[in-house]
């Protein structure tokens, strides 16, 4: 992509409330962004680190119900609320990454399936905190100053800016020395620490960055739909942030945000052209279809389209087995 | 050792000599016992601690980070230093020796061959800038040529007087190059000596040299 095309992209996503007058289509843009955050966290851990985060849902709903409860049991205003989702899910990152990174690949995937687990059934069951399965109705909408975001369009712009800085935030990482060592980490792990890369110390901050984003989407998530209910940790938030990051792109910068935005955007085309048996079934076979053509993802295949046939060939096999 | 030797560690599969390497570089945590290098005990330091005194290792096995670049495989061999400009001369030193990585530095290390690739870790693990380098088993899975090619690039990192410590199946040729060598069973050392006199060895020839 030039940089043309990306000030194309820029101004098309900020004039977008500007032609797509429709609530209805500024709603679907919302949840895309929100979704976007989410999958840009995840693929700092599945894509950066090769970790396979099952209980991502878990920071997400964190984020929801903290930033909830405060607004509403304690007055709060948004800003000090978000900041503080923010943290408690980084928090949770961190508790999760330093039990969880010393044991990688299958047991990482229990534990954070665990850990979801768990704290669906405090949010079930701590009833008086989290008002159990009735959840928690009238979640305030966020202002800054005079301005309130109670409008999709001042919404859609509040997590506009969301998506923005998150996109910021791993390109900065994904770019610097931290980056190139989680690459290394994914790729060879025993050479990544015979060349002097500490292990525990990158994943432990992959994995707390990656959360606190998740938390920022569970956040704002929660003022947008103006309610939390223990079904933000429900296991479907889980698959779906999986499938935007693989079908985008998993270890792409851009990636995961054209996965939100296409599975965002394709389940409500599809509810809009079929019946819904049809809708799932359609749903199903393009993703069948989408891996089995693009196992990479979207994005790199773009990539390499866009190269055309100067691009060299996959490095996909290790030169040396034993 | 001695600085400016090139000893080889020899033995049968699991006599501990990979173990004994990634026990020097840090990788694996010692129980008890010293490791001394340069009059100071490392055996408790963390592998970028000891790299930064100046030991590299080499690992057994894939050798470089097949989706990075050349150029940041190089980088990541540097990757605890933060003399930039020592780096940038280390890096145009180790560039006059292997011409082929300069040429391919934008391409991905996966795409490299064979030959390429071990070019390419010995070189990653120079630009460290090691006094001592730990090789594990450089010949492993390579074709003749590309041993013949990886030993003699080992043999000229020694005449320019980096210390080496060498695991290698391929007894014979690893005698060969090497000054001195120990022989490795059960996870003790059981025979030292001069390579030249331990390939005339009755044991060392009937249990690694075929006879």
């Amino acid at each position: 992509m030039t940089r043309a095309d990306g000030w194309l992209l820029a101004a098309g996503a900020l004039t977008l409330p500007l032609w797509l007058q429709s609530p209805y289509h500024l709603h679907v843009a919302i949840m895309a962004g929100i979704f976007g955050v989410l999958a840009m966290s995840l693929n700092l851990l599945l894509g950066y680190t090769g970790q396979l985060s099952l209980g991502h849902a878990a920071f997400f709903g964190i984020g929801a119900y903290t930033s909830a409860l405060l607004t509403l049991k304690l007055d709060w205003s948004f800003w000090p609320a978000l900041a503080v989702a923010v943290a408690l899910a980084a928090l949770a990152g961190f508790f999760i990454g330093r039990l969880a990174l010393k044991l990688r690949g299958a047991y990482f995937v229990l534990v954070t399936i665990s850990f979801a687990g768990v704290i669906s059934l405090v949010s079930i069951n701590w009833i008086e905190l989290t008002n159990g399965p009735l959840g928690l109705p009238g979640v305030p909408a966020p202002a800054l100053g005079p301005w309130s975001f109670r409008t999709k369009t001042a919404y859609y712009y509040l997590v506009l800016a969301a998506c923005g800085l998150s996109y910021l935030v791993c390109r900065r990482l994904v770019m610097s020395r931290i980056g190139r060592a989680l690459v290394a980490l994914r790729e060879n792990e025993p050479l990544a620490e015979s060349v002097g890369v500490d292990v525990t110390h990158y994943l432990v901050l992959a994995a707390v960055v990656s959360a606190a984003m998740a938390g920022l989407g569970g956040s704002l998530y929660a003022h947008y739909t103006r309610f939390v209910s223990p079904e933000v940790f429900l296991f479907t938030y889980t698959v779906t942030m999986v499938i935007m990051v693989v079908a985008g792109g998993k270890g792409t910068l851009a990636g995961p945000v054209v996965g939100a935005t296409l599975f965002t955007v394709l389940p409500e085309a599809l509810r809009a052209a079929a019946s819904w048996q049809w809708q799932m079934l359609a749903y199903g076979v393009l993703l069948v279809l989408l891996v089995f053509f693009l196992p990479r993802g979207i994005v790199p295949w773009l990539a390499r389209v866009m190269a055309g046939s100067q691009a060299p060939a996959e490095p996909d096999s290790p030169t040396i087995r034993r | 050792m001695a600085a400016g030797e090139l000893v080889c560690l020899i033995g049968a599969n699991g006599a501990g000599k990979s173990s004994t390497l990634r026990a020097i570089s840090g990788l694996l945590p010692l129980s008890h016992g010293r490791i001394v290098f340069d009059g100071r005990e490392i055996q408790n330091e963390v592998p970028a601690t000891i790299l930064r005194a100046g030991i590299a290792h080499c690992p057994e096995g894939r050798r470089v980070f097949p989706h990075l670049t050349v150029a940041e495989n190089l980088a990541m061999g540097a990757y605890v230093r933060t003399d930039r400009g020592a780096i940038a001369a280390d890096l145009s030193e180790v560039g006059r020796h292997f011409p082929i990585l300069v040429e391919r530095r934008r391409q991905m290390a996966g795409t490299l061959s064979g030959g390429e690739q071990q070019m390419l870790a010995i070189a990653r693990a120079l630009m460290a800038r090691p006094r001592l380098i730990l090789f594990d088993e450089p010949s492993l899975g390579l074709a003749p040529t590309l041993v013949e090619m990886t030993f003699a690039i080992i043999a000229d990192i020694r005449r320019r007087g980096t210390t080496v410590l060498m695991v290698e199946q391929n007894a014979n040729a690893a005698l060969r190059m090497a000054d001195r060598a120990y022989v490795m069973e059960t996870g003790r050392i059981v025979l030292e000596g001069r390579a030249r006199d331990l390939l005339e060895d009755d044991h060392v020839r009937r249990a690694y040299l075929g006879g």
